[in-house]
């Protein structure tokens, strides 16, 4: 029994759930806090104390095995009938191990185990408690009292014993029967050796019945020991004739698809948690970086006048002081970005939305700009059309943002150089352009301006840009007002920044809570900035994070960084060409996300081939591209297959596909199928015969036009003569769908895959 | 005639600095990037190469470990200042390159004193004020 348990299964067992026990307190509370029921029979447990004296936590062990600590025996006051039975090993140096077992007469439980680990000298962390797996179940610890003949032999014997005695008793009787007859038959005699046959092949027989159960059985055991063991892969169970069992591999099957998808659900949030963390150690470095530079001027510039008051010349004297100053103001700038960042962030901020007419602003805005861009010696003109479409928007922060835009611009343009600021009305939004002619900014760093720290940690590629949390400020600003912010520029000829506000918002603004985790993070690229701005704006007002990038290069190692559940990419990039785009993406290590194309008409077969998941034709529609992040985004924690259902009466099962881990996507027309087969990546479709009679044409061009070719099942009510003909005909496999009982279909899939996964696996 | 290549993107650290270690017998020339630094080094080696790590193009540990890597400049003395707080990383580079480093906002007497003990001229080429 228990003492036979090999130490390494013990140590694998401890560590475990070593991370578990971190949690649990002190032994004594421990004991005390666990519900000692009578299920936990024969609970093995480990406790490693944090005690230099053995005896010390002995004595606990002891108070808590025949005290009160254990509520069952002492509620049903059988204290006395218990025994423990102590066992101890491994003294040495460095620590013991007591074990104590437990046995209950009356009740015949037994098993019941504890053991203590001492360290010696005791370990400066948290005592663990380590609970290990139960070992002995009920069935185990009652086996002296079983009332089963033949306990603990195989199902296979069992049979065949039955079958054996069955047949045994059926001659013996019918020798009796005959016996009694015809008492002088000579026949008689042959009673014995017939006997023996009959139980011979009855044993045979009885075997043979059982053996498919027996494989099964043998299958589902080492598919739940697969499950067990986290991350192996997962191994199918095999078919079974019979009913019962039947089902019980289907629950299996419901059981592992869940625990799969909750495993991948850990694991997200797994992600999440280590890249908040990566966040904020990152900001801390950046931060005290950038308050360390300004210091470093004041302190060197403050020493040197100190110490060279007299020798200095009077004129240096004053360049030194305005340097201190101006470094001053750097510092303090830096620090109200900061604050004006984090108070964004926190949502702490008091918005003043209202609709209005934003030419007044704007012009307001511009009107300080004129004395600095005369200063020097810049040509500075505004273009804003009076007056403009409402727009709800908050006035003073919109005047940030062009302050913002504007000193930028002023910053960079060299003396004779232009900026305008421009504002158009583009069908349901008005655009803001600063356009100037400074030095301009590389494609690559794009989209990294806008970040918050990141331009900073680029360090090779950021500090000429210098543009520090402004854009950033820009950009949340903007995003509040369900807007979206993007720059074009050209190096070496300037840059020109567009804020867009909506003027008519699709609905109120969400309320952003700052504890709401957004649904999920896409990376958008493409070549053409603005195209990009406004899938963005379209995702965030669905709570969905977005970075962008508008070359492959950047694409690549913002993906790379990791963290990103879908990727919506154009193939038509500036600087890589589309196949070899699409086998970097793919091949990146670790890669988690999924990948979606927009582009002009291409070859769909080509690029899922390529490992692309869907497919988006331009122009895509707001919706199309909202309902392909939403595949894609379950896709990710999905386990099983993606399946077309074609109908709108298989809308039923829905729920129960998922539930076996397939993801669903409901086409409630063939229109509708045909283009979701042509740009998704999909494994098979469900059709309901209703939409069959005037659609085998196109049915059969679904069969043909998908890449894979994908397992098309036609789901009817009951199967008539018609369309077992059709059936034959097309190679389609029809699944019989009476109403609650949805999970029929759905073992039907769950088969499929399987399938799938053999020929993987070949 | 004493050379120090001085490298740093702050406009004012590097004037700050070109003042602070100006001397009689030393010429200081300024670069603004890790390439600019290899660039001097290559033209002329120097007696002292003092940079910061935070530079566009090429940054400071890059442009030191191209120079440890050559023949002729892999005893240079160098001097890393870096706003860069991580002791870790410092630590290691300390170790591994044989350099100086210091972190910004660093005390100017300090770092005059260390250029002079590596220079080993006079530490005070400019009177104190007391």
């Amino acid at each position: 029994m228990t003492q036979d348990r090999s130490s390494a299964t013990e140590r694998e067992a401890i560590h475990r759930l070593v991370e578990l026990a971190r949690k649990d307190g002190r032994p004594d509370a421990f004991m005390a806090k666990r519900n000692w029921s009578r299920y936990m029979l024969g609970l093995p447990l480990d406790i490693t104390a944090d005690c230099e004296d053995p005896n010390a936590v002995w004595a606990g062990i002891m108070h808590n095995v025949s005290g009160g600590g254990i509520g069952f025996w002492s509620k049903r006051d059988v204290k006395s009938n218990t025994r423990v039975f102590v066992r101890e090993y491994s003294r040495d140096g460095g620590g013991a191990w007591i074990e104590c077992r437990v046995a209950h007469s009356t009740l015949g439980l037994q098993g019941f185990l504890i053991g203590a680990r001492f360290e010696n000298p005791a370990p400066r962390e948290q005592p663990t408690i380590v609970e290990t797996p139960v070992e002995l179940d009920r069935q185990t610890a009652q086996e002296p009292g079983s009332r089963a003949l033949l306990p603990r032999r195989s199902l296979s014997t069992k049979c065949a014993f039955a079958c054996a005695t069955t047949s045994c008793l059926g001659i013996v009787f019918a020798a009796w029967f005959c016996h009694t007859l015809w008492p002088q038959n000579w026949l008689f005699w042959l009673v014995p050796i017939s006997t023996l046959l009959a139980s011979g092949m009855g044993a045979f027989v009885g075997w043979c019945i059982v053996d498919d159960e027996i494989r099964f059985l043998k299958g589902l055991r080492e598919a739940v020991c697969s499950l067990a063991r986290s991350g192996g892969s997962p191994v199918p169970v095999p078919e079974t004739p019979s009913r019962e069992l039947g089902e019980l591999r289907q629950a299996f099957m419901e059981l592992a698809a869940q625990s799969r998808r909750r495993e991948g659900e850990q694991r997200l949030q797994r992600e999440k948690l280590e890249e908040l963390n990566r966040i904020k150690s990152n900001i801390l470095s950046v931060v005290s970086h950038d308050l360390r530079t300004p210091l470093t001027s004041i302190l060197l510039y403050a020493q040197m006048l100190k110490e060279e008051l007299q020798s200095l010349a009077e004129e240096d004297q004053k360049r030194f002081l305005d340097i201190i100053a101006g470094e001053c103001n750097r510092l303090s700038r830096l620090v109200d970005d900061l604050l004006e960042v984090q108070r964004l962030e926190s949502d702490r901020i008091q918005w003043d939305i209202k609709p209005q007419d934003l030419s007044e602003t704007i012009r307001t805005g511009a009107r300080v700009f004129e004395a600095m861009a005369m200063g020097k010696e810049i040509a500075f003109t505004v273009e804003c059309p009076e007056p403009l479409p409402t727009v709800e928007a908050d006035s003073e922060k919109i005047s940030q943002v062009l302050s913002n835009l504007l000193s930028n611009a002023m910053k960079y343009t060299q003396s004779g150089g232009e900026v305008a600021l421009s504002v158009e009305v583009r069908g349901a939004n008005i655009v803001l352009c600063v356009a100037d002619n400074g030095p301009g900014i590389p494609r690559d760093q794009w989209d990294v301006i806008f970040d918050r720290f990141t331009q900073l940690t680029h360090s090779t590629q950021s500090r000429n840009s210098g543009v520090g949390l402004g854009l950033n400020i820009v950009k949340r600003i903007v995003e509040r007002h369900g807007g979206a912010v993007w720059v074009d520029s050209e190096v070496g000829e300037g840059s020109r920044f567009f804020v867009s506000l909506p003027t008519k918002v699709k609905r109120p603004l969400p309320e952003s809570d700052p504890s709401d985790a957004p649904v999920g993070r896409v990376l958008v690229c493409d070549a053409d900035p603005e195209l990009a701005a406004m899938i963005a704006q379209s995702l965030q007002t669905e709570r969905y994070e977005v970075r962008l990038a508008y070359s492959g290069k950047r694409l690549l190692a913002q993906a790379e960084e990791g963290q990103i559940d879908v990727v919506i990419t154009d193939v038509l990039l500036p600087d890589m060409d589309s196949s070899e785009l699409l086998a970097h993406l793919v091949a990146l290590p670790h890669r988690t996300f999924r990948l979606i194309v927009h582009s002009y008409a291409c070859d769909t077969r080509q690029l899922k081939r390529q490992g692309v998941d869907a497919f988006l034709e331009r122009p895509t529609s707001r919706k199309e591209l909202l309902q392909a992040v939403t595949v894609a985004m379950q896709k990710r924690v999905q386990t099983g297959l993606t399946v077309l259902l074609v109908g709108r009466q298989l809308r039923p099962l829905a729920p129960a596909l998922s539930r076996a881990g397939h993801l669903p996507i409901i086409a409630e027309d063939f229109e509708t199928a045909s283009r979701l087969v042509c740009d998704y990546s999909l494994n098979a479709a469900l059709i309901a015969e209703g939409e069959l009679d005037e659609q085998w044409e196109r049915l059969r061009e679904i069969g043909i036009r998908a890449d894979d070719p994908i397992r098309l099942m036609i789901v009817c009510e009951n199967l008539q003569k018609r369309q077992k003909l059709l059936a034959e005909e097309y190679g389609l496999q029809t699944v019989i769908l009476e109403p609650g009982k949805e999970s029929v279909v759905a073992a039907e899939v769950s088969r499929l895959q399987e399938s799938y996964l053999e020929r993987m696996r070949r | 005639m004493k050379r120090i290549v001085v490298c740093d993107d702050e406009l004012h650290i590097l004037e700050g600095l070109r003042h602070l270690l100006r001397g009689p017998d030393r010429k200081i020339v300024i670069g603004h990037s890790g390439v600019d630094a290899l660039e001097q080094v290559r033209q002329e080696v120097p007696d002292l190469l003092i940079i910061d790590i935070m530079m566009p193009k090429m940054d400071g540990i890059q442009a030191v470990a191209t120079l440890r890597e050559q023949e002729e400049t892999r005893h240079l003395p160098i001097i890393i200042l870096t706003a860069k707080g991580h002791a870790r990383d410092v630590a290691m580079v300390q170790e591994v390159w044989n350099v100086r480093v210091m972190a910004k906002p660093f005390e100017p007497a300090k770092l005059r004193q260390l250029v002079a003990e590596i220079l080993e001229t006079e530490p005070c080429t400019v009177p104190s004020s007391n």
